[in-house]
């Protein structure tokens, strides 16, 4: 980031956002939506992104919302993972976010953050995509609604240019169901996830979103276990397994064995009724 | 709307104290309260979020300086460890000799206060919670974690 | 002040075809840009091996190539970034074994011409920066000895120091020519004769200031960044300049800690004693020899542990790499020596059905017995088997080696004895200053850097025993100057509590005989007269008839106005005495000063579904001579407890095949975080150094050198798989038990 050149803009609505990044944009100058700002000047001061205009979303007042009207969960995109966990009263979604970086660093990383932003862990998006919510988006064309898997269905959040995230919305009917969860890092308690496992039912119906295991955030609906968990559990871990991510911090072959054993472990535990 | 461009003269609230600040928009608030403002207890362990030397509170949340835009500061209340002096966090941290080089220290008594100041009767889980956001390269962290507990039972 | 920034190298190994500067001298607010073309001198603290800024030829990813100073940090980066490299990447090689082959590309093709210190013997036209041998005892003989022997292959990695405050160094040259250095660092007095050295100036008219430093282990002794700095200012007419690194420089470019694969045969007699020890250790310390060349001179001479072994065969090779060069580290030598030791011992266990406490007890080293390098213990060696105990009890040991739970996982204990002498050149000193106030209090001014450890509060508990007062009233300096303060060699290698503490006894000995002097003359008295106590000093056993020592320690001053005596200095000296080098065939010699033993282990639990694990309980207990402050000792002992434990279990720098450092940031590269440390059983024995303050020994570094072996153990008797090779993640243990047959 050149310092001294850097704009920093806090636009007071969405659609003054919008047209401050197209107006920026069409200047030559290169624009990115501000969320908590902690990947952005992480990577700005290891010289891997360049950002001359910096577009603070966080006055923006549908950014900044959350709450529960009409069963629906409506999650606004500028608060931060902290704030959100504080005013979202479920549990799946606020021990999904537990450990995203640290608790620290969650009192400012910001959903939106999160979502769209270059680290591909995207894990906010695990409780969403099994929740199957909406994407509230908003762009030079105003407002726009997608759900969220069919936007993530590549991986990463897939949105128009000069778009941004304002805030996604759930049905609390949709995150209620039992849930197992286990996530494991290379090593010690903060750290990108080697595998980011979430395993529900509701009303017999099985989900699982996965993150840290492939590139981006995957999502499945799941047959339901019978007896034979590892089975089960095979079957479903041998789809897609040349996707699987493989890196210094963990190769592949480990991280498809500690999905395997989370998932077997896992189904068998709520196939028993536990789970959360 | 709001547009910071070049050099900017900044009104921050800092324990208490309104002072003034000149920075440019791309400044981090780490590095206006340091190089700008002379207050040398926030460190710079990485700059990248990892470590924790740098924490203030920011209207009494811990946040990490180093990925905070000074001007995104304005108009809250911050918090760096010079204005936490007396609080049960830093006297029990003191108290304890939870400390050896002292690089680190001012992020946990900063947190350490955030901590037990928000949350009533913080268990083991909730404490490491927080403050696993923190690297401590000297102590094995036996002195800090009787600190915490010390300021807990403080009146 | 100028904010210097530097340029790093983005090749492996590369010649230096061509540098432009032009574009970042032109930029607005440049004030210097310097290459390696501007410094014709090599550093290096033992091999003259290192340019301050690569000269011809980049080494290791990450090498400093160029330096900026600008008028903000800002215009210094993007200077930096103007500069244009034109490199011809060469071959590379980045593992010691094969840096030893013949055909191995060479990264030092200039060795020869480098000076070096005449007890470090590099092998010109290979990449050998150093070889240590040991030849003890007759090997043939030793083997046939043998009923029972193993063979293994450890290794472990380059890696971090990782302390909090990344290095940085502020230099300013003032019109006279005088030079003041700032630095975070553990040596400011080699800094110092260093720059002496390579830059022709005068020590006399470098002032090196060496304030509260934010951490070291071993990272911050030798010289860092200061030469850079003063070189920058000298470009820039002498302006100061700040160059500090960025976190991800503290780890690529600045040095860390040395890697090891060794080669290890270990016999022993039907009934456990050891009859024969041979072992090779491929040292790599990456692109610079650095300290690194006497850390793996180090591990040679202690490498059969504190253990009696009577023939010791040791070839301890220091091998270039082109990846990030490897300085001091705590430990130094010892913890990789340790490694292979305890695993070999652990092994050896095994195979003799032995419990392998009791095969350490057989073995353990007693007074009288010989080291590696011939020497023989005395007076001072610790209480090894009573620390073996402590510690044993402290793990549950007798709840025995390894219990599987129901729901399969597994608990194990391991323990590891350990050793440490500092590795100290012969002519190691330390010195001490004590002057008094007008109070009465005391100030006491050494040449030890506080880098946390709390010795300044232990040196000032000497003094104010010494001198029978309150150690509220004593004032000990954090701050080193090296034009004010008394020369201290370098504050590392546990001995600063030692060799400062013996200065500090004597120098405020010696402020009591003056004291004495300066009170016998209006006391009427003679000096022998007199004593010093609770802040007065008076004739025979009369407190009240004496004076307050505020009266004297200014000298004296009558009633009618005359003053005699004079002010009290109290000087105080120490320098190693009778140590020797060691030979060069044989590594017969007397080079360590003292031993401090003990013993340390681990509990842990094992998930072998999952190759994760949680270190429970660290347990150790170590013999100090004297604790001179319970608590600081205990948490020297904590502390590199779980340092120990992050270098067992998790910590390595990991380089790409192309040679690139992929984890060079405190992200990926993960030290323990709070709520990860076990729960720690600490205690001391004492039995006494006869020529230590009160008795008291080193024991800064001692705590981390036997856990690398004690958590390979307790991990390897968990898993029932040999663990040789780390750092010890869970996917490496998993890998391990799915190989198994």
């Amino acid at each position: 980031m050149r310092s001294r050149d850097f704009i920093f803009v806090q636009p007071r609505s969405a659609d003054e956002a919008a047209a401050v990044f197209q107006e920026e944009t069409a200047r030559g100058r290169s624009a990115a939506y501000w969320g908590g700002g902690t990947e952005l000047l992480s990577l700005a001061r290891t010289g891997k992104q360049t950002v001359q205009v910096g577009i603070d979303l966080k006055k923006i007042p549908e950014l900044t919302a959350a709450e529960l009207s009409g069963g629906v969960w409506r999650l606004g995109a500028g608060l931060s993972l902290t704030a959100l966990q504080d005013r979202v009263d479920s549990p799946l979604w606020r021990d999904c976010l537990d450990d995203i970086a640290d608790h620290t660093v969650r009192n400012r990383l910001t959903l939106g953050g999160n979502l769209c932003g270059r680290l591909p862990y995207r894990e906010a998006a695990l409780p969403l995509l099994l929740g199957d919510a909406a994407a509230v988006l908003h762009g030079p064309e105003g407002e726009r609604r997608a759900p969220l898997r069919k936007l993530m269905e590549k991986g990463r959040l897939r949105l128009e240019p000069g778009e941004f995230l304002q805030g996604c919305e759930v049905t609390r009917e949709a995150w209620e169901g039992r849930y197992i969860r286990r996530r494991f890092t290379g090593a010690g308690p903060v750290g990108y996830p080697l595998v980011h496992l979430v395993l529900t039912v509701k009303d017999g119906a099985w989900q699982m979103a996965l993150g840290g295991v492939f590139p981006t955030p995957a999502w499945r609906n799941l047959a339901p276990p019978k007896a034979d968990f590892p089975s089960w559990a095979e079957e479903i871990v041998s789809v897609g397994n040349e996707d699987i991510r493989g890196d210094f911090r963990g190769s592949r072959e480990y991280r498809r064995a500690l999905w395997l054993q989370a998932l077997t472990a896992g189904g068998e535990a709520l196939f028993k009724g536990g789970g959360r | 709307m709001k547009k910071f461009h070049g050099l900017t003269e900044l009104r921050l609230q800092v324990n208490g104290e309104s002072l003034r600040s000149s920075v440019y928009p791309g400044d981090t608030l780490l590095r206006a309260l340091r190089d700008g403002l002379g207050l040398t207890g926030p460190k710079t362990g990485c700059e990248n979020g990892d470590c924790g030397a740098c924490t203030v509170l920011l209207d009494g949340i811990p946040v990490k300086s180093c990925l905070i835009l000074a001007v995104e500061a304005e108009g809250a209340e911050i918090t760096t460890i010079e204005g936490l002096r007396g609080t049960p966090a830093a006297a029990a941290f003191r108290e304890e000799g939870a400390f050896q080089c002292g690089y680190c220290t001012a992020g946990f008594i900063v947190n350490t206060h955030a901590l037990l100041t928000s949350v009533s009767d913080p268990g083991e889980d909730e404490i490491a919670r927080w403050l696993n956001s923190h690297l401590c390269r000297c102590t094995g962290y036996e002195s800090i974690q009787r600190a915490v507990k010390r300021a807990q039972k403080a009146p | 002040m100028l904010q210097g920034a530097l340029l790093l190298s983005p090749h492996t190994h590369a010649e230096i075809a061509g540098i432009d500067v032009s574009a970042a001298q032109a930029l607005p607010g440049v004030a210097a840009v310097l290459t390696g073309q501007d410094c014709s001198e090599n550093l290096g603290i033992y091999t003259g091996d290192k340019p301050p800024l690569a000269r011809n030829r980049v080494r290791h990813w990450g090498e400093a190539v160029a330096a900026v100073a600008a008028d903000c940090l800002e215009t210094a980066r993007r200077g930096a970034a103007l500069i244009r490299v034109d490199y011809r990447p060469l071959e590379a090689v980045l593992d010691p074994r094969e840096a030893r082959k013949k055909e191995a590309p060479l990264v030092h093709p200039d060795l020869a011409a480098y000076g070096c210190a005449d007890f470090i013997y590099p092998e010109p036209g290979t990449n050998m920066a150093n070889h240590t041998k040991i030849r003890k005892g007759d090997l043939k003989e030793g083997f046939r000895r043998a009923a029972v022997t193993v063979e293994l292959t450890c290794s472990l990695p380059l890696g971090d120091h990782g302390a909090m405050e990344p290095r940085g160094a502020v230099a300013r040259i003032d019109a006279g020519g005088e030079v003041d250095i700032w630095s975070s660092t553990q040596a400011p007095f080699v800094v110092r004769a260093q720059m002496a050295t390579v830059f022709g100036i005068s020590p006399g008219k470098i002032r090196v200031h060496a304030p509260l430093v934010g951490g070291g282990f071993g990272g911050k002794a030798g010289i860092q960044l200061e030469g850079l700095a003063y070189l920058l200012s000298r470009k820039a007419g002498g302006r100061p300049v700040k160059l500090v690194n960025r976190r991800e420089d503290d780890m690529a470019s600045s040095p860390g800690r040395i890697g090891l694969s060794a080669d290890i045969r270990l016999g022993a007699a039907r009934d456990g004693s050891l009859t024969a020890l041979e072992c090779c250790y491929y040292f790599d310390t990456g692109a610079y020899g650095d300290y690194a060349v006497n850390v793996a001179r180090a591990a040679a001479i202690s490498c059969t542990g504190p253990y009696r072994v009577p023939v010791v065969h040791c070839d301890s090779y220091c091998l270039y790499t082109n990846k990030t060069f490897a300085a001091a580290f705590r430990g130094f030598g010892h913890i990789e020596s340790s490694f292979v030791m305890e695993r070999a011992l652990e092994e050896l266990a095994g195979r003799l059905g032995m419990d392998p406490l009791a095969l350490r007890l057989k073995n353990a080293i007693r007074r009288g017995d010989t080291t590696p390098t011939g020497a023989e213990l005395g007076e001072g060696t610790g209480d090894l088997a009573g620390c073996a105990e402590k510690a044993a009890r402290g793990l549950n040991w007798d709840r025995g080696l390894r219990q599987v739970a129901p729901d399969g996982r597994i608990t194990a204990r391991a323990l590891s004895f350990f050793w440490k002498a500092p590795a100290i050149p012969p002519n190691t000193d330390a010195g001490a200053v004590i002057t008094f106030n007008e109070d009465g209090s005391v100030n006491v001014n050494t040449g030890i850097v506080d880098i946390g450890t709390g010795t300044q509060t232990s040196l000032g508990q000497i003094a104010a025993e010494v001198l029978d007062i309150p150690p509220q009233k004593i004032h000990v300096r954090s701050a080193v100057e090296t034009g004010t303060s008394p020369h201290d060699w370098t504050t590392a290698a546990s001995r600063s509590l030692m060799m400062a503490g013996l200065a500090v006894q004597e120098a405020a000995e010696d402020a009591l005989e003056q004291i004495k002097a300066v009170a016998a003359l209006p006391l009427g008295c003679d000096p022998s007269r007199l004593r010093v106590a609770g802040e007065r000093v008076f004739p025979g056993d009369d407190p009240a008839a004496g004076l307050p020592l505020s009266a004297v320690v200014l000298g004296y001053t009558y009633p009618n106005g005359n003053a005699v005596g004079g002010q009290v200095i109290g000087r105080g000296r120490y320098i190693t005495p009778g140590l020797t080098g060691i030979d060069r065939e044989t590594g017969r010699g007397n080079p360590a000063l003292e031993w401090t033993l003990g013993a340390q282990g681990v509990e842990v639990e094992l998930d072998p579904a999952t190759g994760i694990y949680r270190i429970l309980t660290a347990a150790g207990c170590m013999d100090v001579g004297r604790v001179i402050n319970p608590r600081f000792a205990r948490e020297q002992m904590t502390g590199a407890m779980l340092m120990g434990i992050g270098y067992a279990c998790r910590e390595g720098f990991s380089f790409t095949g192309g040679g690139r450092l992929e984890n060079g940031s405190l992200r990926d590269f993960k030290l323990p975080r709070y709520g990860e440390a076990p729960r720690f059983v600490v205690d001391f024995l004492e039995t006494p150094q006869p020529d230590g303050p009160f008795g008291a020994r080193g024991l800064g570094e001692q705590g981390i050198i036997g856990m690398p072996g004690a958590v390979a153990n307790a991990l390897s008797r968990a898993a029932g798989v040999p663990l040789n090779h780390l750092p010890l993640t869970p996917e490496r243990i998993w890998q391990a038990l799915e190989a198994k047959p």
